[in-house]
């Protein structure tokens, strides 16, 4: 610099511009940010982020994950079976930094006595620039929901934000599709996912699992069966992790908790994701542990969470309709 | 016959209606395009019996009628010494 | 951060380089520029780093024995030896090096980039019935390497020619030739040009650091709002299988010479305002291509780093060599002044086209397009005198408003083709698409609303038509010779901030990233 008076005056335009940027971005958020929590109101990975209209502290068993969470996991099958109220958060690809953020914003008003974190995303890299937009997406609304600007003609941007829409699978996604072929996307890339857990992924990881202790709920780390992804490497990278952070480690994979999966029958992308029967036997599975291990309450006949029963028996005439 | 004179003669046999003596912008009002510096090189290496490098092809030794002039003496004297 | 338009590259290398920059002594500013630049390469190419290395080492050396050759001559003259003699030996000395420097850089850029290619193509001469032959696997290619070649052999030939003294420290000729603002897309410099100022480390100032700021964010702008925008409708029509008629393929071609235009002008635009930031002044890519009247104009105003290379280091050389000399003196006695030269201008400018093809990359579309623009250019030296004369005999004035527009209009057409067959993924398909272009030409797409089926709704295409439309006002400004960020840059802060704030913001909102959008990397980048 010039002087030293040029200097500060330099860096006090910097500081200043930055500020002035930073509260603009902050002040223009609630603009972007989806006025509901349905797809059609802008919302990205509506049916993850609908648990945020869910009504309050009514759900009690918590799965973040990545597709193979939502294609697993059925919740109004554990409603059925033992009366457990979950919510499967989960879109396809997430990474650990994006999950530890559908963590925070699905126990903003839900105070999950479990959660079961899937492991299939500890292995799906992602690099700084991945971490750094998803920690900015999350602080500043208006990064993440910044494509609204097309949807400002059809609604009063300024108009708060009411959460309604509700995922009626909560968060499952029924797919009866049979195919034993691994399909295009089936194929992995060792740049994209690694075999080890990667020491960053760690540290989210380990955040997340403090997180979940302090708002009292205990996290538990599971693999749904899939042939593709599941290899002894990944168990015991996996099995390792657990053991660090003190979690139990529930591998669908391998006994005791092993699933009788057919390969054949049970997928719809040759061992990649469940289909529909796979994700039936996956749940009974799950549910019986949860039920055994915790004692999750049985809302089943309890009349605030009627909702649920309609829910439960709207799905199993689904199901029936699928055959 | 002096350099400067000689080379605007070369110059308003190629390209006729530019006010040479004045001109300072040959090259950057496309005056003398590519192909015409070919034949320009040709004609100024053939008066003054010099060889005119690529090197010397560079916008300021071709803006204009002087800055040519200055180049070819500048050469003659090189090829001299 | 794999480009300049990545949140890490934006918001913490640079900022990082800045604050590190104006810490560092003077003297070692230079020194902080190299380790940045090192280490943006090394971050980016990881190993093939070490081909760079090997470039810089041997030009390092080279420039060096170029260097002792004239010290040698002079020392031979002072002693008494015949001038010319000397002049001789030192020539011999100083070609033989030049040569051997040139043969090590591009057989590095070869074995890199064109290994694949050309050895394949060897194969097919060889032995045209293997069609299971795969030939060699090129190396793989550093960040830049096309570019950095290019300042390399620019160089080695301007320490040759004794235009510019040899570097005698190696780590300055390395930052020359990887200073990371400059190394992923050009613009590619001359040691004359950027040498001193990368060594000086100037402080930062003020006005720099708010001109090149609001140059960043314009470049951004450009490339994040518009380019990768349209990057999804030209994806689907060029790439997708889907069939498109006349007017479509036409409409994407169009928008294609807009992506590129956007895309590298707008990396141009961060890399001249980094290089701002830092006091170096690199050379302007881009000067308002669109309004060119010629295709040979258009050239001197698109990729203007690249042209001039080329220009320099192989259009003069070979036509002003002595068999070159010849053929001209020959023909100007057949075909007169005008015609005369356009036969040596021709091999040059085939030499010229041919290798701009050929570095754009191996690919049959990277070589046609080569020659597609040889052919135009060479033939307007033709037809330029025939213009004059039919205009002068018809009475048409060729400095109106209407024959203006004309030509450029005409320009603007033969380069969308260009462009056309730059962008379709191999030859055949650019054939097909160009055949499709002419035959089945229609506009019932745009009255049907098909062209909003390709990808990009109604507001992507107004929001484009706006920012294109104050990119080209911007030009224009240009052209009448008005540079808007100096302009801003001289103004009180609340018009200077709200600028700099305003062009923040267009980003962060109209920027085609994050959910629902691929990234698309800077298109010279691969090149």
């Amino acid at each position: 610099m010039e002087s030293r008076s040029e200097a500060l005056k330099t860096i006090g335009s910097v500081c200043a511009l930055v500020v002035i940027s930073l509260l603009l971005l902050l002040g223009l958020s609630p603009l972007f940010q989806p006025k509901d929590t349905s797809k059609e109101a802008g919302m990205i990975d509506a049916s993850a982020n609908a648990i945020m209209a869910e009504p309050a502290g009514t759900i009690d068993v918590l799965f973040i994950g990545d597709s193979e969470a939502y294609s697993s996991i059925s919740p109004l099958q554990l409603w059925g079976e033992h009366g457990i109220t979950s919510y499967v958060c989960s879109s396809a690809g997430t990474r650990l930094p994006y999950a530890n953020q559908l963590l925070r914003r699905a126990t903003q008003n839900q105070q999950p006595r479990v959660v079961v974190i899937e492991t299939n995303m500890f292995f799906t890299l992602f690099s700084i620039d991945d971490l750094v937009t998803k920690e900015l997406e999350g602080l500043l609304p208006i990064v993440r929901f910044h494509d609204r600007w097309k949807s400002f003609t059809s609604e009063n941007p300024f108009g708060a934000s009411a959460y309604t829409w509700t995922d009626d699978l909560k968060g499952f996604r029924i797919n009866a599709t049979v195919c034993n072929k691994p399909g295009p996307g089936s194929v992995r890339d060792p740049r994209v996912r690694s075999l080890q857990v990667t020491s960053r992924g760690m540290l989210y990881l380990s955040q997340m699992v403090d997180y979940c202790r302090s708002i009292g709920a205990t996290p538990v780390l599971m693999s749904t069966p899939t042939s593709l992804n599941w290899n002894p490497e990944r168990q015991a990278s996996i099995q390792a992790a657990a053991d660090e952070l003190g979690v139990e480690f529930i591998d669908l994979n391998t006994e005791p908790y092993k699933v009788d999966i057919n390969w054949d029958e049970d997928t719809l992308d040759g061992g990649d994701h469940l289909n529909l029967s796979g994700a039936q036997k996956a749940t009974a599975r799950i549910g019986e542990w949860l039920s055994s291990t915790f004692e999750l309450e049985d809302h089943r006949g309890d009349a605030s969470y009627q909702r649920w029963q309609t829910l439960y028996e709207s799905y199993q005439a689904k199901l029936e309709d699928l055959g | 016959m002096n350099t400067l004179e000689t080379v605007i003669g070369i110059l308003e046999e190629l390209a006729p209606g530019v006010d040479f003596e004045t001109c300072e912008t040959l090259i950057d009002d496309r005056h003398v395009d590519s192909l015409a510096m070919l034949a320009l090189v040709a004609d100024l290496e053939d008066a003054f019996e010099i060889e005119i490098p690529a090197v010397e092809i560079v916008a300021s030794n071709f803006n204009s009628a002087q800055a040519l002039a200055q180049m070819v003496d500048r050469i003659k004297e090189e090829e001299l010494g | 951060m794999t480009s300049y338009f990545t949140i890490t590259f934006a918001l913490i290398f640079l900022p990082a380089s800045v604050v590190l920059y104006a810490l560092a002594p003077k003297r070692l500013r230079w020194c902080v520029l190299l380790g940045l630049s090192l280490l943006f390469m090394w971050h980016l190419s990881k190993r093939l780093t070490a081909l760079f290395a090997a470039s810089a080492l041997s030009v390092y050396a080279c420039g060096l024995g170029m260097e002792a050759a004239v010290t040698q001559r002079g020392r031979a003259i002072a002693e008494g030896m015949a001038k010319k003699d000397a002049r001789n030996i030192c020539k011999k000395r100083m070609r033989a090096i030049l040569a051997a420097g040139i043969i090590v850089n591009v057989g590095l850029l070869i074995a890199s980039k064109y290994l694949e290619f050309f050895s394949r193509a060897v194969i097919a001469i060889v032995a045209p019935s293997d069609d299971g032959a795969s030939g060699l696997a090129s190396l793989g290619a550093p960040i830049g390497i096309s570019f950095y070649t290019m300042m390399a052999l620019s160089y080695l030939a301007d320490v040759y020619r004794e235009t510019i003294p040899a570097e005698h420290h190696l780590g300055r000729l390395t930052l020359f030739l990887c200073f990371f603002p400059q190394i992923m897309e050009g613009p590619i410099c001359r040691y004359g040009q950027t040498a001193s100022a990368l060594y000086i480390g100037e402080p930062l100032k003020r006005r720099n650091l708010y001109e090149g700021a609001l140059r960043i964010l314009y470049g951004m702008a450009k490339k994040i709002v518009v380019a990768d925008r349209l990057n999804i409708l030209v994806e689907t029509v060029f790439d997708g299988k889907a069939d498109y008629d006349g007017g479509i393929v036409a409409f994407a071609a169009i928008l294609y010479t807009v992506q590129l235009y956007c895309d590298f002008s707008g990396a141009m635009d961060v890399a001249l305002g980094m290089g701002h930031i830092f006091n170096v002044e690199l050379p302007e890519n881009f000067k308002q291509p669109f309004f060119s009247k010629t295709a040979s104009e258009f050239w001197q105003r698109w990729h203007i780093t690249l042209g001039t290379w080329f220009k320099d280091y192989v259009y003069y050389p070979v036509s002003l060599s002595k068999g070159c000399k010849k053929v001209t003196a020959a023909a100007r006695k057949a075909l007169g002044n005008r015609y005369g030269p356009l036969l040596a201008g021709g091999i040059a400018l085939f030499c010229v086209w041919f290798l701009n093809g050929l570095w754009h990359g191996a690919g049959s579309q990277y070589l046609f397009f080569g020659m597609y623009y040889f052919a135009m250019i060479f033939a307007g030296g033709f037809v330029e005198p025939l213009a004059q004369s039919l205009s002068e005999r018809y009475r048409i004035d060729r400095s109106s408003l209407p024959y203006r527009i004309f030509r450029t209009v005409r320009t603007l057409i033969v380069v969308f083709v260009g462009e056309l067959f730059f962008r379709a993924p191999g030859l055949r398909r650019g054939v097909e698409l160009f055949s499709t272009m002419v035959k089945s030409f229609s506009l019932a797409s745009f009255a049907d609303g098909t062209f909003l089926t390709l990808g990009l709704d109604a507001y992507d295409l107004v929001l484009v038509l706006i920012v294109f439309a104050g990119v080209i006002a911007v030009d224009v400004a240009r052209e009448r010779g008005v540079s808007l960020c100096t302009e801003l840059g001289a103004r009180r802060i609340p018009l200077r901030w709200t600028a700099l704030v305003a062009l923040f913001l267009v980003v962060v909102i109209f920027g085609a990233y994050g959910h629902g959008y691929a990234p698309v990397d800077p298109l010279y980048a691969q090149f």
